[in-house]
């Protein structure tokens, strides 16, 4: 079990660690706790949110909500080629959309967290619209769809991606 | 009205066949504390919410969890893809394709088919939310289970991250739940 999920708490102090622990990407480290700071988190006076990357592999924007089982850390995501890059890029964006969204649901009035959230809405629709535009449409509004064979008949999420 | 997005809310890419732990894995699909009956569970409940903070919360919850639903099921039609029918018995399956082949049926862990029976509605909006917030309670308590059930990374990250969503979804409940709690009885 220890091959996996390994790509962020090496280095930070206080953090478990893996001594099985393999090699991973530079782009993944985390160098010391104020670098997580600087990287990771995005202070809101009352919110603390982890960016959408980290989010996203946590299933969880909110920091203080967050909670591992066992030791268990996130699996770290990467994509096999540009496209599922592309589709974990936009993934990311969307799903950090949608946690402020349900936030947002109890707490209509909270002006931060509505800027927050329309930074990711326009995130998500900017990576959506270029996305379809190189692959196929996600939507059924989506301006890709004006070809010949139909798009909308290919590629489905349940298939494995190879 | 709802539409539909082609892709999952989180990859699911399951290397290896393992019809063991599809039928564990099924009962987060037709189980009582599964993804279905959560979705039809606060889709249903919406309507009768006493303000838009709990229409919108369980339209968007209930809508996320159909995204779940579809995680599952994409989980499990990838352990049984390419089963032999000899490993389908080996691993006591053979009653599921006798009636199902490999196609997807809402079950529990035992085979036993979802009914509406696992939630319930009142129209009182704290004895409903209550009710949710067990569900997502119970749910995080059913994928622990299955995450110590599985030592395969492909599986096990998906549950994790599923698993997550149930303590985002209690805690949103938790604060509706709690504001309702104080205005209501005003």
């Amino acid at each position: 079990m220890n091959n996996f999920n390994d790509f962020m708490y090496s280095n930070v102090p206080g953090m478990m660690t893996d001594p099985n622990m393999n090699t991973f990407d530079n782009d993944f480290m985390v160098g010391n706790s104020q670098n997580m700071n600087q990287n990771m988190n995005q202070n809101m006076d009352h919110l603390q949110l982890f960016d959408s990357y980290q989010g996203y592999m946590r299933g969880n924007m909110f920091q203080d909500l967050y909670d591992e089982y066992k030791n268990y850390k996130p699996q770290r995501l990467v994509g096999k080629d540009e496209q599922q890059e592309r589709l974990l890029e936009l993934s990311e964006v969307a799903f950090a959309a949608h946690d402020l969204n349900l936030y947002l649901d109890n707490f209509p009035n909270d002006k931060e967290a509505i800027k927050k959230f329309n930074e990711y809405r326009q995130k998500t629709n900017q990576l959506m619209e270029q996305y379809e535009n190189m692959y196929g449409p996600l939507v059924i509004s989506s301006n890709s769809l004006n070809t010949t064979p139909w798009a909308w008949v290919s590629s489905f999420p349940w298939e494995v991606n190879k | 009205m709802f539409s539909y997005q082609k892709r999952l809310q989180y990859p699911i890419n399951i290397k290896s066949k393992n019809i063991e732990m599809a039928k564990l894995l099924v009962t987060q699909y037709g189980g009582s504390n599964g993804e279905l009956s959560a979705a039809l569970r606060y889709l249903n409940q919406r309507y009768t919410m006493p303000d838009d903070r709990g229409k919108a919360l369980l339209t968007d919850i209930g809508t996320e969890e159909l995204a779940h639903v579809e995680m599952i099921s994409t989980m499990i039609y990838q352990l049984l893809k390419d089963a032999t029918v000899e490993e389908i018995k080996a691993a006591g399956l053979d009653p599921h394709y006798a009636e199902h082949k490999r196609a997807l049926y809402p079950t529990d862990a035992n085979g036993v088919p979802f009914t509406v029976a696992y939630f319930a509605t009142t129209g009182d909006p704290l004895a409903d939310l209550s009710e949710d917030m067990a569900a997502e309670e119970k749910a995080r308590a059913v994928y622990e289970n299955l995450i110590d059930l599985t030592d395969d990374e492909d599986i096990r990250g998906p549950l994790l991250w599923l698993r997550q969503r149930e303590i985002v979804h209690f805690a949103r409940f938790k604060e509706l739940y709690d504001m309702y709690k104080k205005e209501l009885k005003k």
